[in-house]
């Protein structure tokens, strides 16, 4: 389970949550001088919700699923690597107007529209709390995703995510 | 699993609230407004500012194609402006933070006419009906207003024109960058400056037959207008001062506006947007008008804005020539830029 703050351009603020479910593990042990050197690679899933707020541009609601790659050892530090599927449900940031069938002006309510996107981020955390049963870890995540389809096109959305990670297992 | 799945409803919740508290406000505030109008197919910001009082709303038509309103509303003359009168700054049609939000978009110059049309409607029924709108289009938006007036005979909707450097000519603007590369370039080339730079630009234009200027040599056309531009002492220095341009906190992304704006651009290049010359139509127009002009403009030569001046059906109609500036007078000679407009507004409001 994570969550923390998501940033669309890192400025336009917002929350996310995720959760994590591991696929697969492997553990290598890698024999060394001074002791061994315990690394463990993970593939997890997840599903993930989240929320931002552009002024003067839309209120996003995220939902999405991600697929994650995990490399981390006994150091504090690990990394990792996702790739996702999202849905954007954009909602106008101000108030909507329409012109209907006979010229006249109309005003919306909530107008929205969805987007679809494929997300890529690689993502660094730092491990606290390692004493306890449940690893705790701190971590930064770039993450661009690739709307399909935006005004006809691919545009990038590019976002930074600053969370706080709770692992149901410990990875070492 | 259960217990994950009340946080995450309860935090949307929560936000759905927050959102909604944003949604319905009067007038323009002083922090802004900001209106979508939904048209064929895509939503179009339109971001309101400035005096709530005035009874004049100006439109202001950005450049491009592949621009966006806010880029205006920077330096001393979007202050001076903004301290007046009510600025309509809009999104144009896949430029922007303008977004498409349904199957029947497309990028044609006569739709984009159409949403500008859907704009002033707005603008007119959410500020008032006795509000007096006034069209400002800079480069691009210079082709797209005139496109606008034109049609329709939607000039009635506007109480008056102010074209800035605008393009409204496109096959007579290409000659005539031609012309000015050729005359002040020789001219620079006689006073030593810039020699390498200047060579290569006029050995160039001399070997543009200007009766066949494709979309290629256009786009070069443009390149070195605004090349040229870093080459000409005398311009104006960037003014500093007013509102200040926040490209980070702006409503519009800069990385996705960049990308879908060059995207519109090339679709408008294919709808033939390179052809559009209203120098023949412009007797149609007898709205007041006001031109605004670089000297050193090489993008949009000043040579359109005295064929306008005198193919023009106006009678209350003039120009206005900026010593010091090229394509972007607002930017060089920010406080003579807005007197130009406050003066002709208040003349004919």
């Amino acid at each position: 389970m994570s969550g923390g703050y998501f940033g669309h351009l890192a400025v336009h603020p917002g929350l996310f949550v995720n959760s994590e479910w591991l696929l697969k593990q492997k553990i290598k042990v890698k024999e060394k001088k001074k002791g061994d050197k315990v690394i463990a690679k993970e593939w997890l899933w997840g599903p993930g919700l989240t929320y931002y707020h552009h002024t003067g541009n839309s209120n996003v609601y995220i939902p999405g699923v991600e697929l994650i790659r995990r490399k981390s050892s006994a150091k504090r530090f690990y990394r990792d690597f996702a790739l996702g599927s999202q849905f954007l449900w954009l909602f106008n940031a101000g108030e909507s107007f329409r012109i209907d069938e006979n010229g006249e002006v109309k005003k919306g309510f909530l107008a929205s529209d969805a987007q679809f996107g494929i997300s890529t981020s690689i993502g660094w955390g730092w491990k606290i709390q390692r004493d306890q049963e449940k690893l705790r870890s701190l971590y930064i995540s770039p993450q661009v995703i690739w709307l399909l389809g935006y005004n006809d096109g691919i545009a990038p959305m590019v976002s930074m995510k600053l969370g706080y990670r709770i692992f149901n297992k410990t990875p070492i | 699993m259960r217990g994950k799945l009340n946080i995450t409803l309860a935090c949307a919740l929560a936000l759905m609230l927050f959102q909604l508290s944003a949604c319905y406000r009067t007038g323009v505030p002083e922090k802004g407004r900001t209106l979508f109008v939904r048209i064929a197919g895509a939503d179009l910001p339109v971001y309101l500012h400035g005096n709530d009082a005035s009874e004049v709303v100006i439109l202001l038509l950005h450049g491009g194609p592949g621009g966006n309103g806010l880029e205006y509303r920077s330096g001393t003359y979007a202050e001076t402006l903004e301290s007046n009168y009510i600025m309509a700054y809009m999104d144009q049609r896949g430029q922007g933070a303008a977004r498409k939000t349904g199957g029947d978009y497309e990028v044609t110059m006569s739709q984009l006419i159409d949403d500008v049309d859907a704009v002033v409607k707005v603008l007119k029924a959410e500020l008032g009906q006795d509000k007096k709108i006034y069209l400002l289009g800079h480069s691009w938006g210079g082709t797209l207003g005139t496109g606008y007036l034109l049609h329709d005979n939607h000039q009635t909707k506007i109480q008056g024109w102010i074209e800035a450097d605008g393009a409204h000519d496109i096959p007579l603007l290409n000659r005539m960058a031609i012309q000015m590369f050729i005359e002040h370039g020789e001219a620079a080339l006689k006073r030593n400056e810039h020699v390498e730079k200047w060579t290569e630009i006029v050995n160039w234009a001399k070997s543009v037959d200007v009766d066949q200027i494709d979309d290629e040599t256009g786009g070069k056309i443009n390149s070195y207008a605004y090349e040229v531009e870093g080459l000409i002492d005398s311009l104006g220095k960037q003014d500093e001062g007013g509102i200040p341009y926040r490209m980070l906190y702006s409503p519009v992304d800069p990385i996705i506006s960049s990308i879908t704006g060059r995207r519109t651009s090339n679709k408008l290049v294919a709808d033939g947007i390179e052809d559009l010359a209203y120098t023949s139509q412009l007797n149609q127009l007898t709205l007041p008008v006001l031109l605004l002009w670089g000297k050193y403009d090489f993008v949009v030569s000043p040579e359109l804005g005295r064929s306008a001046l005198t193919h023009l059906g106006s009678s209350v109609k003039s120009m206005i020539l900026f010593d010091h500036s090229g394509h972007s007078p607002m930017n060089t000679e920010a406080e003579a830029f807005a007197s130009a407009i406050v003066s002709f507004v208040e003349k004919t409001k």
